[in-house]
């Protein structure tokens, strides 16, 4: 232990500075619901206005770190704020590129002013250089102080949190916002009093800490990014956590020097440790830790999809210009096949973000795997160029299988940040093995193919990648799992509950797309010939820059934008002044921010997006229209129930911590029947639902279906065995329409856990699913809805619309709750006519929750009644009604004789 | 946008063409001063170097130089009669640029030579001069290429086994008994060092103490220091920028650590002599621009007329005895002007030349693979001056 004590004092002090710099970090998410991935950006202009006031114009330290950190600090967090209540209601996507789009300015600003090598900047705090001695070894006063200051800021902070009205202000902005209003505080100004304090932090921790670094804009921001180590350990929400976290990741790192010395393979540990403690925390900590801080996200905007004529032509229009290229542009080929090779990635990293709407910021790991591969494969053993290509481009999909296991429990930003966790680990600590770029500055030499050695050949050949990669994606996303990831992007919740493995389709969309990045990183190589583990390519860095280009390209169709992002890597090759990439940086991080916080690119004018779609139908007009399939023999449902057949529920008991939410229920719903359920608010209704359909675990008890014990099953596999439901807030997937909503329910069934399924329809399955789609639409009343977008439907045609999701897929028994609230009372009478009917034709079973009692007692056979958890009544709705237990509950006089007079 | 640290460049693997002992002799000034033809085309020679970008500090004596030599060879009859105009290109450190402004100067400014200065764009050019004919010449030589291309004129060391072996016999001649070394964490070519010296040090009489990463944005190497510190290094190996070879120079004499240092090619430069009390040792591929030799003389002399004494480094010197050694070779191939060819058939003439003592001899012979160099200079800096610890010739390896 005595060894270890001067790497254990050593390590406080970097150890203090991530520990500020994520308690800075935590707030500003607690409060806003934005994870600042351009924190770092904050940090580092406060450093270069003290660099600038201090070292340039020579004035007093002291006058400096004021201006810098106490009036700098505050004036950018009232200017996030204002960024932040514009990027909270957006997409992940969005959040993120938002916030890297300042990292880019503010680097690319401070390195026209200043050069990109970093500048020293002396120890200014007093007696900063002096030293004393602790346990061996001789610590800084200077290092002495920022401790101090450090403990002191966020021991200030835990205080202000726990024990101020402001403090008690700020913690429950996130958790309400309208109730905070309600109240009289005002939260935007809640926001903007922690935002202030979060970027003081910000510019406190870049001052502090930059005589240790110097004027160095990339090591600035990186230093803060190694501070979301210690934000996992306090679970994105402790303060006191974040800062003790902060300090352990110092020390252990520092503590892990000593080892690592003759241990060369592990050399990469100390640097990449915050990281791997980022992805391990955010693969272990149990799911209800990870509290989303807000949960209302703007949806896409419908796509819109010009005309089949168009499309054909603008291609050949496109693959002309591209064919030319290489007669046209002379010496800067190579930009121009590197820019096709970015293309293959952003068509890759597509499907991912833009269909499934997973953010991955490790993108550029799958392309190097694939480089370095092919590298050996075709290089070192001389395997056929092609045979190497394709087994390379499969070497990377066990690394993407990887990285969906945290895809599978984590979303939206926690899926981001575990992934770029992934990426700096990997860059940190395999980059500089032996296996990938090998420990020599060489690089390792990617080969050509024999009959492409030079760059035209090459150029064609990329070509030629480019168009098989489009067309397999355009495919892909047309057919099945397309749909699958369009829903799933959308509403996990809603496509696991019909019927989709959601596990396997995450999986398999990360190994697609890995295989594809794996070509473009092969393709890339062969462009620039030899790669070594510093190529911008690969690194972590670029796969930041991808998200953004990709978040802000325009065109929302595949290839498109693709092409035309992938293209802007020529832009340099072009304009060679020596300042230019600096300041392309900051124009693209104005426009990365800029676009962000109106939610995506602009789509295409309305105007010219009719003029393409009259154009299209003027053509279109001269082809006859197909005549449509018949439709297959509807199937039908299991006859009439025995009694048997249907929902059985057995001694379910849900605990929620200490809580019992539902006690020893049990309970049956057969088919041929509905069944209600029902209960005063906060009875457990829901929460039944909720166990039998496999979203919560229940303490004990059996749920079993058609006889057959279906508790250990997932809610996939349940939808799957015949068992639908609705939601009491309408799961729908608000970017597809209402007729690709209905489909769903039935085609993910259909797509169910393998592979293949979920991968491609055979013919008879479209058939059945259009039938299926059309009947569930007709048998609800929403068929001239088809056509809308779901996400600006009313709450009425909203549970119209997830009935008849439920109605198109081959459910047996349908959980159904609240189906009727938001319906008027017409409407309300026609809903119980459409239950009714399909209790009659297809002989499901209903288990219903409801308020509305007339509803209940009209359609419903028989009755179970829930108070407080527990079963208090069952009977038919007449023993009910005249219940004194029931009564005394729940119903009250006057809705009995409502029920009454509702027969 | 992408970070390169300098001490890439520094620790790149080179080869070396081991030269049969024995100097040659060598025509002091330039070839007879013929009178400068004026209405004779000037002969172009390209230079790539990483000007700007990071790490690009450790180039800055390229223009002093290569601007230096040109006033100088002009204002003396320029070659073979014709006045010589040296094309310098920025690429940042860019491999895709470099390539293409090497087109650029190849294709359009008719260049005769090319001359990398940095090793980034080295494997970029390959089959693109080969194609072309075109000599590439330098004496720092990262990559192996340089010593598997015909067509390629290394004038130095190879860095990697050849260059790091080098050092560790100029360490061990110092008198010190153990060495470690402290290199960039960004970059693998960094650490390649790890490797040689893991292998080498024990044959050669060094204890090897293993390698410490410093990682640009840690807030202080505390503890590399302290670790390094236990075992009682003697010397460090630095492959690691200036300004981060400082920050560990210091954050280790704070804690009483204060080994010698030992700088690669390119890291041997006035940001690292900032040090405080610096006791430095380096190895060069060409003889320090302080050795008081009259080939230096001259550069030195060229330096302060025409170009920028206080921009020069090691950068500089290499640049000089490049241009030096198209001068010699177009010397030797004689004829009036200078075109690929008569340059490379010149350059084939060139048995055990040093160029005065700029280099150490080197070989070429026509249509065959250059023999690796494996001699080198030694460097070195002490109490605020600059010292030679192993005089001003060449010292080589034990084959």
């Amino acid at each position: 232990m005595n060894a270890l004590l001067p790497f254990i004092v050593s390590g406080i002090a970097a150890g203090s500075i991530y520990g500020l710099a994520g308690s800075g970090l935590v707030l500003s998410y607690r409060t806003s619901g934005i994870f600042n991935f351009g924190y770092g950006a904050l940090a580092t202009t406060a450093v270069y206005l003290f660099y600038w006031m201090h070292v340039d114009m020579g004035w007093d330290w002291k006058l400096a770190f004021a201006l810098s950190v106490f009036v700098a600090g505050p004036i950018m967090g009232l200017l996030m704020e204002l960024l932040a209540r514009r990027l909270a209601p957006q997409r992940t996507a969005m959040k993120v590129v938002g916030t890297i789009g300042m990292i880019l300015i503010v680097q690319g600003l401070g390195t026209v002013k200043y050069g990109p090598d970093a500048k020293p900047i002396p120890q200014y705090l007093p007696k900063g250089e002096e030293t004393f001695q602790l346990f061996g070894v001789n610590v800084t006063y200077g290092n002495l102080i920022v401790v101090i200051i450090a403990c002191v800021c966020v021991l200030a902070l835990y205080l202000l949190l726990r024990f101020t009205r402001s403090g008690l202000r700020m913690r429950a902005v996130v958790d309400d916002a309208d109730l905070l209003a309600s109240k009289g505080a005002d939260p935007a100004g809640v926001r903007r009093l922690a935002w202030i304090i979060s970027s003081t932090f910000a510019a406190l921790s870049g001052v502090l800490v930059a005589p240790m670094i110097g004027l160095d804009p990339i090591a600035l921001t990186f230093l803060v990014v190694q501070a979301f180590g210690a934000a996992a350990i306090g679970a994105f929400r402790s303060m006191p956590l974040t800062f003790a976290g902060g300090i352990v990741i110092g020390i252990v790192a520092d503590i892990s020097t000593k080892y690592v010395l003759d241990v060369s393979w592990l050399w990469g540990l100390p640097a990449s440790l915050p990281f791997i403690v980022l992805f391990i925390v955010l693969l272990v900590l149990p799911r209800r830790k990870l509290v989303r801080a807000s949960l209302i996200e703007a949806r896409r905007a419908l796509e819109w999809r010009a005309p089949v004529p168009i499309r054909i032509v603008t291609g050949v229009i496109v693959l002309a210009l591209l064919l030319i290229v290489p007669f046209v542009v002379g010496s800067k080929l190579p930009f121009f096949a590197q820019g096709l090779t970015q293309a293959i990635l952003l068509l890759s990293l597509g499907l991912l973000v833009r269909v499934s709407g997973q953010v991955s910021l490790c993108h550029t790991v799958f392309a190097a795997v694939g480089a370095v591969a092919f590298a050996q494969l075709a290089g070192q053993y001389n395997m056929n160029w092609f045979l190497a290509l394709i087994l390379s481009a499969l070497i990377a999909v066990p690394v993407g299988a990887i990285v969906a296991i945290p895809a599978i429990r984590l979303s939206g930003l926690f899926l981001a940040l575990a992934t770029f966790g992934f990426a700096i680990m990997v860059e940190r600590l395999l980059y500089p093995l032996d296996f990938m770029f090998t420990t020599y500055g060489t690089g390792r030499v990617v080969p050509r193919p024999s009959f492409a050695q030079d760059d035209k050949t090459f150029y064609y050949v990329v070509l030629a990648g480019v168009i098989v990669t489009a067309a397999i994606m355009i495919l892909l996303y047309r057919g099945r799992l397309g749909r699958m990831l369009r829903g799933m992007g959308d509403s996990p919740v809603a496509v696991a509950s019909t019927g989709l493995s959601t596990n396997v389709t995450r999986v398999l969309v990360f190994c697609i797309s890995a295989f594809f990045a794996g070509i473009a990183g092969i393709l890339y190589g062969g462009s620039i010939n030899i790669i070594t583990g510093n190529e911008a390519y690969y690194s972590s860095f670029n796969s930041l820059v991808l998200i953004a280009v990709l978040t802000i390209a325009p065109f929302s169709a595949i290839p498109w934008y693709a092409l035309f992002a992938g293209v802007t890597i020529v832009i340099p090759g072009y304009i060679t002044a020596e300042e230019t990439p600096y300041w392309l940086n900051v124009v693209f991080g104005f426009f990365a921010v800029l676009v962000a916080s109106h939610g995506g690119p602009r789509s295409m004018p309305l105007g010219i997006q009719r003029r393409f779609d009259r154009l299209g139908e003027a053509w279109r007009r001269r082809k006859p229209v197909k005549a449509p399939q018949p439709a297959p023999q509807s199937w039908s449902v299991a006859t009439t129930g025995n009694g048997k057949r249907g929902l059985e529920v057995r001694d379910l008991t849900v605990r929620f911590g200490g809580l019992v939410a539902v006690r020893e229920l049990t309970l049956k719903a057969p088919t041929g029947a509905i069944t209600g359920l029902i209960g005063p608010n906060g009875a457990g209704k829901t929460t039944t639902f909720n166990a039998v359909s496999g979203m919560v675990r229940p303490a004990s008890g059996v749920v079993a279906l058609d006889t057959a014990d279906v508790s250990r099953l997932r809610v996939a596999a349940r939808a799957r065995r015949g068992l639908g439901r609705t939601f009491q807030v309408p799961q729908l997937c608000e970017s597809l329409t209402v007729a690709e909503n209905v489909a769903l329910g039935r085609e993910t069934g259909l797509a169910g856990r393998r592979v293949h399924t979920q991968l491609w329809t055979p013919r008879t399955d479209r058939r059945i699913t259009t039938a299926a789609t059309m009947s569930a639409l007709e048998l609800c009343g929403v068929a001239d809805l088809a056509r809308r977008q779901a996400g600006g439907l009313s709450t009425g045609q909203r549970r119209l619309v997830e009935l008849a999701r439920c109605l198109a897929g081959p459910f047996r028994l349908l959980l159904l709750d609240e189906p009727s609230a938001g319906l008027d009372r017409a409407e309300t009478e026609e809903f119980g006519a459409v239950l009714r009917d399909v209790v009659r034709e297809r002989g499901v079973g209903i288990l219903l929750v409801e308020h509305d009692m007339s509803l209940v007692m009209s359609v419903c056979s028989y009755l179970y009644v829930l108070d407080f958890g527990a079963l208090i009544y069952q009977g038919t709705p007449a023993e009910v009604a005249t219940s004194d237990e029931v009564r005394n509950a729940y119903l009250g006089s006057e809705a009995l004789v409502a029920g009454e007079q509702a027969r | 946008m992408r970070i390169r640290m300098a001490s890439t460049a520094a620790v790149l693997a080179a080869t070396l063409t081991l030269a049969a002992c024995g100097s040659s002799g060598n025509s002091d000034s330039n070839s007879a001063a013929q009178a400068n033809s004026a209405n004779g085309s000037a002969i172009t020679i390209g230079i790539i170097a990483r000007l700007t970008g990071v790490g690009s500090d450790s180039y800055a004596g390229t223009k002093p130089a290569a601007t230096a030599w040109e006033k100088w060879v002009n204002a003396n009859g320029g070659l073979n009669g014709h006045q010589v105009k040296v094309v310098i290109e920025d690429s940042g450190g860019d491999a895709g640029k470099g390539l293409s402004q090497t087109r650029d100067l190849v294709e359009n400014q008719g260049a005769v030579a090319i001359m990398p200065v940095d090793s980034s764009t080295d494997t970029a050019l390959g089959s693109y001069t080969t194609g072309k004919g075109v000599p590439v010449i330098s004496p720092f030589n990262s990559y192996p290429l340089w010593y598997k291309t015909i067509g390629w004129f290394p004038l130095g060391i190879q860095s990697v086994p050849d260059g790091n072996n080098a050092a560790l016999h100029v360490i061990k001649d110092s008198g010190a008994t153990s060495v470690a070394a402290a290199v960039c964490a960004e970059s693998a070519a960094c650490g390649s060092v790890d490797g040689t010296m893991r292998d080498n040090a024990p044959s050669i009489g060094l204890r090897y103490d293993g390698a410490v990463k410093l990682d640009a944005a840690a807030p202080n190497y505390t503890a590399q220091c302290l670790s390094l510190k236990s075992k009682g290094t003697d010397v460090v190996f630095y492959g690691a920028s200036g300004q981060v070879s400082v920050k560990f120079a210091s954050n280790c004499a704070q804690q009483g650590f204060t080994p010698k240092a030992f700088f690669p090619y390119h890291a041997f430069n006035p940001a690292a002599t900032k040090i405080p009390n610096l006791d430095a040792l380096a190895t060069e591929p060409t003889v320090p621009w302080y050795a008081d030799v009259p080939a230096t003389k001259t550069f030195r002399d060229a330096m302060s007329k025409y170009g920028d004494m206080s921009k020069n480094d090691e950068t500089s010197m290499f640049v000089w005895s490049t241009l030096e050694a198209i001068r010699v070779a177009a010397g030797k191939a004689g004829g009036d002007g200078l075109t690929r060819d008569s340059l490379k058939a010149g350059l084939y003439q060139f048995k055990n030349e040093n160029l005065g003592g700029l280099i150490a001899p080197v070989t070429f012979v026509k249509d065959q693979l250059p023999a690796p160099v494996k001699c080198y200079f030694a460097a070195g800096y002490k109490d605020g001056k600059y010292f030679l610890p192993e005089g001003a010739d060449p010292k080589c390896l034990p084959s």
